[in-house]
């Protein structure tokens, strides 16, 4: 089952794949086996490094919170502390209990007493903005500047139930400074027992250590430091812009650590931004695509060479084979298997223009044939436009001469028929090598007559060849041309012998003698009349091909005609 | 000859060039992911030595003064300097020891209001030695050079208190006749001399005003006995004038434990004028028990050292002679005058009365009411 389905989805991609050419996929094949492993490692290094940092995160954000809230929570603690100490001194308590009902000297007295007191209380902390005491009675001690509005009914900072330092958070009650401090107000009470409120201290305690302390904390800037209220506004943070914003901590995509701060209602909030987490994560991943991109380019311009490398000879193959007519073959100098494929395109393209050069040859042989023929016919009809004519005439004058008692004109007249008639014979090609050895017989019986029996002849002759059949006219015209050389060029007795030999089923006529000597030595003469030779020697070799035909030999002075036996299948040998 | 681009061959380079520019792209993104760094607002602060401005003052022992060192301290953190203070409590010697002080420390300036403006001249030259710009306000020294003294004009501020009783005495009686009394302070102290000296150079000029001169050291308390006194001798007074506001107080008390605390309204009022126009005045012209107030506008001293110390002393530029311009105050504009380059800048007085106390250009209003400093009766 499940390799049938493994076939299928083999198959379906196989046949996805074919829709697009070699080349595109083997580029994308090179992009993938290069960039894909590079992207999945990239991205689990990614996944890993994300998850590390985010654990590490959580531990420095508690180690770092818990840090912050002891520092802070100590800071307040030596606050609070100070301020109970002035809240509760006698002499202070006294001062303002007494201000009221004494003289202006005293009064300076008792402002000078308050001042050195707050000085001296306040100033070794540096973090005391301003701090004021008030009474009941309204009399005003400031170091250096008001904290509140000075009115018990109004001021939302001044209280007379106050027995411990309250804490908060807010601006001062003053129109000309409206930054945020740290309020710590206290009332101030004459009797332990009785607790009767006598004034109020009040002291803006500067938020610069807040914000060094937060911004102190910030570890490379990955994570940020806010203290909040418990209204959940931000009082301090190592990002300046949030300062009096309200925290929403559900909104925050980020690891957060909150932690109260003892002795304060205040809350550190300790948070790192995933984005801040992530950043390294992507940095990480960012150096991995990097890598691949580069990768991808180098695996870009390695695929486009091996892919053409490959692609190339098969394109160029096409590109020719596209060409209705091969102009040239494809040039190729690599020693791969494309090269034995082009040597074999080009080996065959070869062969094929071989072999439609041959067609054409044979086209145009037989073309040739025809006219040939068509002109030996029309040749014969001419010659037979009244051959039964000429036969007879020549048997009247056969008959004259018996009558006569002139043996001689009979057998001249007798010879000259039986030569008309193996040369005028209408549709016949082939004839026995009996009636072409009687033809060339007659031809030098009519010759001997008219030159006094100067030619001598001989054959070599087989019995057994006497039956087979060559193509018409094959020895005659030759020995016609010969002895027509030999009797205009010398007056002595002319010798001529024929040989003809089987072999195989090629028939051999070789003429020898002193005439044929003669002849061969006049070859290169130009005004040599060789038209029979000629003529025969086309024949043949438009019949059978150039294995066959004439040859007038000069070394062994002999002339050679080879021509095949006829056989009477229909073939008549011909190629 | 340059062969013709081929189709094939314009996607390839158009296929390169796109890898190219995409790889920059990314190399940019890489060195943009590790520069999107935050940067603290104060880095560039860290190494700058901010101006520190050194305040010797001569006491917090009267609203006047708590709101003279409250304006210098302002003027100074709202450039971003850093200010220190002391406060000599009227001693000289102290006050001559804490400039020491400061000088050792360098600051970029020094301001002090001279308790004792001979013996002072010795810190003064010291400040001069050290190259330190040396300040006063309110009360100089006669010795040392001084880049910038910032003085309130106290003679033509006597002058306006006596034209302003002549003026309700006139009012009140169609001449200038009556009884004035005036409780002076000590006149080793420049600033009351000065008032005395001018308020009498008024006063003395009409004949039918009776002119009670009492020395009262400057202390309430015995501006209230001798008032008291007057009262009890049986003399009538129609005016009494005190020349600052800090004993001014004993005035205001003799008056209504003399039964003579009644609005202007109402017979029996005595002219009651004054110099200064702290908040408790201002308020006492508002409900008609005061007639009117001699403005000392206190916190120009702080503003007016500052500004000129930032505008040219620090800048190393000559403070030019003329007219000193401050649109924010009552005032307006005052007058510097340079002497061996010494700049002397001089606050001139203005009239705080039931016509105008309501202004918010008052120091009086800006301290009380913007700054929230309440006043101790």
């Amino acid at each position: 089952m499940i390799s049938r389905y493994l076939g299928k989805i083999k198959k379906l991609s196989l046949n996805k794949l074919y829709k697009y050419s070699i080349y595109r996929r083997l580029i994308w094949c090179f992009i993938y086996v290069f960039v894909l492993p590079i992207l999945l490692i990239g991205g689990y290094n990614a996944v890993y490094s994300f998850s590390k940092n985010e654990r590490e995160a959580k531990t420095f954000l508690e180690e770092s919170s818990a840090q912050i809230a002891n520092n802070i929570s100590y800071y307040m603690f030596s606050h609070v502390n100070l301020l109970e100490e002035v809240a509760t001194n006698p002499e202070i308590i006294n001062d303002l209990m007494i201000y009221n009902h004494v003289d202006w000297n005293k009064k300076s007295d008792i402002e000078n007493h308050i001042r050195l007191v707050l000085g001296s209380t306040f100033r070794a902390s540096g973090a005391i903005n301003a701090c004021e005491m008030i009474s009941l009675n309204n009399s005003y001690f400031y170091h250096p500047s008001p904290v509140s509005n000075g009115n018990f009914t109004t001021s939302k900072l001044l209280s007379k139930g106050a027995r411990q330092v309250r804490m908060t958070v807010s601006p001062k009650e003053v129109p000309s400074d409206r930054n945020s401090y740290v309020i710590l107000t206290r009332g101030i009470y004459s009797d332990k027992d009785t607790y009767t409120c006598v004034g109020n201290i009040v002291a803006a305690l500067d938020l610069s250590y807040f914000n060094k302390v937060c911004y102190e904390n910030v570890t490379n800037l990955l994570n940020e430091v806010m203290i909040i209220d418990e209204n959940n506004i931000i009082i301090s943070a190592s990002n300046e812009d949030q300062v009096g914003s309200t925290f929403n901590g559900d909104k925050m995509l980020s690891i957060s650590i909150s932690k109260s701060i003892s002795n304060t209602n205040l809350t550190i909030v300790n948070h790192i931004a995933l984005q801040t987490l992530l950043k390294s994560a992507l940095i990480q991943f960012a150096i991995t695509l990097f890598t691949a991109v580069l990768f991808a380019v180098l695996a870009f311009i390695f695929a486009i060479l091996f892919a053409k490398s490959i692609t190339g000879p098969i394109n160029r193959l096409m590109e020719e084979m596209k060409k209705t007519d091969v102009e040239k073959f494809v040039e190729d100098d690599g020693d791969d298997e494309y090269h034995t494929v082009i040597e074999g395109f080009n080996k065959m393209s070869r062969n094929l223009v071989e072999a439609m050069k041959r067609q054409y040859n044979i086209k145009l042989q037989e073309t040739k044939l025809r006219e040939l023929r068509k002109e030996a016919e029309l040749s014969a009809l001419q010659q037979q436009i009244n051959p039964h004519f000429l036969y007879n005439t020549l048997e009247s004058i056969y008959w004259n001469g018996q009558l006569e008692g002139d043996e001689e004109i009979s057998e001249i007249v007798s010879a000259l028929g039986n030569y008309l008639r193996v040369i005028i014979v209408k549709g016949r090609e082939y004839v026995t090598i009996e009636n072409e050895v009687e033809s060339v017989n007659n031809y030098i019986f009519l010759q001997n007559k008219r030159f006094g029996n100067r030619i001598i002849n001989s054959w070599d002759v087989s019995l057994s060849l006497r039956h087979t059949k060559i193509i018409k006219l094959a020895i005659h015209p030759i020995v016609e041309d010969v002895i027509s050389t030999n009797l205009d060029d010398i007056e002595s007795q002319i010798n001529i012998n024929i040989s003809i030999v089987a072999e195989s089923d090629t028939i051999r006529v070789v003429m020898t003698g002193q005439a044929v000597e003669y002849f061969l030595s006049l070859a290169d003469n130009f005004d040599l009349d060789i038209r029979g030779i000629n003529s025969v020697n086309e024949r043949l070799t438009l019949y059978y091909g150039d294995a066959f035909g004439v040859v007038l030999d000069n070394g062994s002075w002999e002339i050679r005609v080879t021509m095949p036996v006829y056989k009477d299948n229909g073939s008549e040998g011909k190629k | 000859m340059k062969k013709p681009l081929m189709e094939g061959d314009k996607m390839l380079r158009s296929r390169i060039i796109i890898c190219m520019i995409l790889c920059l792209i990314f190399v940019s993104s890489c060195t943009r992911l590790n520069s999107g760094s935050k940067v603290h607002k104060n880095d560039t602060a860290v190494n700058e030595k901010p101006v520190v401005i050194a305040f010797a003052h001569k006491s917090f022992n009267s609203y006047f003064y708590t709101i003279m060192n409250e304006a210098v301290k302002k003027a100074v953190e709202e450039r971003g300097w850093v200010f220190e203070s002391s406060v000599a409590d009227y001693d000289p010697m102290r006050q001559n020891q804490q400039i020491v002080n400061f000088i050792k420390q360098s600051p970029d300036a020094i301001i002090t209001t001279a308790i004792d403006s001979i013996s002072i001249e010795e810190v003064i030259h010291r400040g001069n030695d050290a190259g330190i710009p040396m300040c006063t306000i309110d009360t100089n020294a006669v010795g040392g050079k001084l880049a910038i003294d910032v003085s309130f004009d106290n003679y033509k501020a006597g002058q306006m208190a006596a034209q302003a009783i002549v003026a309700q005495l006139i009012k009140k009686y169609g001449e200038a006749k009556g009884t004035v009394f005036n409780a002076y302070g000590e006149l080793s102290s420049n600033a009351w001399r000065l008032r005395k000296e001018g308020f009498e150079s008024i006063i003395n000029k009409y004949q039918g005003i009776t002119y009670l001169a009492k020395a009262t050291e400057g202390r309430p308390e015995l501006v209230k006995e001798e008032l008291l006194k007057t009262f009890e001798s049986g003399i009538k007074i129609d005016a009494v004038h005190a020349s600052s506001e800090h004993p001014g107080r004993g005035l205001v008390e003799a008056l209504q434990e003399s039964n003579h605390w009644v609005p202007f309204w109402e017979d029996g009022h005595i002219i009651l004028v004054t110099i200064d126009a702290e908040p408790y005045f201002v308020n006492l012209i508002n409900k008609g028990y005061a007639d009117c107030a001699v403005a000392q506008d206190v916190i120009a001293y702080g503003n007016i050292t500052v500004d000129l110390l930032a505008s040219y002393i620090l800048a190393e530029k000559a403070i030019p002679e003329g007219k000193y311009y401050s649109e924010d105050t009552y005032w307006q504009d005052c007058d510097i005058s340079i002497t061996d380059n010494q700049a002397k800048v001089t606050i001139p007085p203005y009239i705080v009365n039931a016509d105008n106390s309501s202004d918010h250009r008052h120091w009086a209003y800006i301290a009380e009411k913007v700054w929230g400093f309440q006043y101790n009766k």
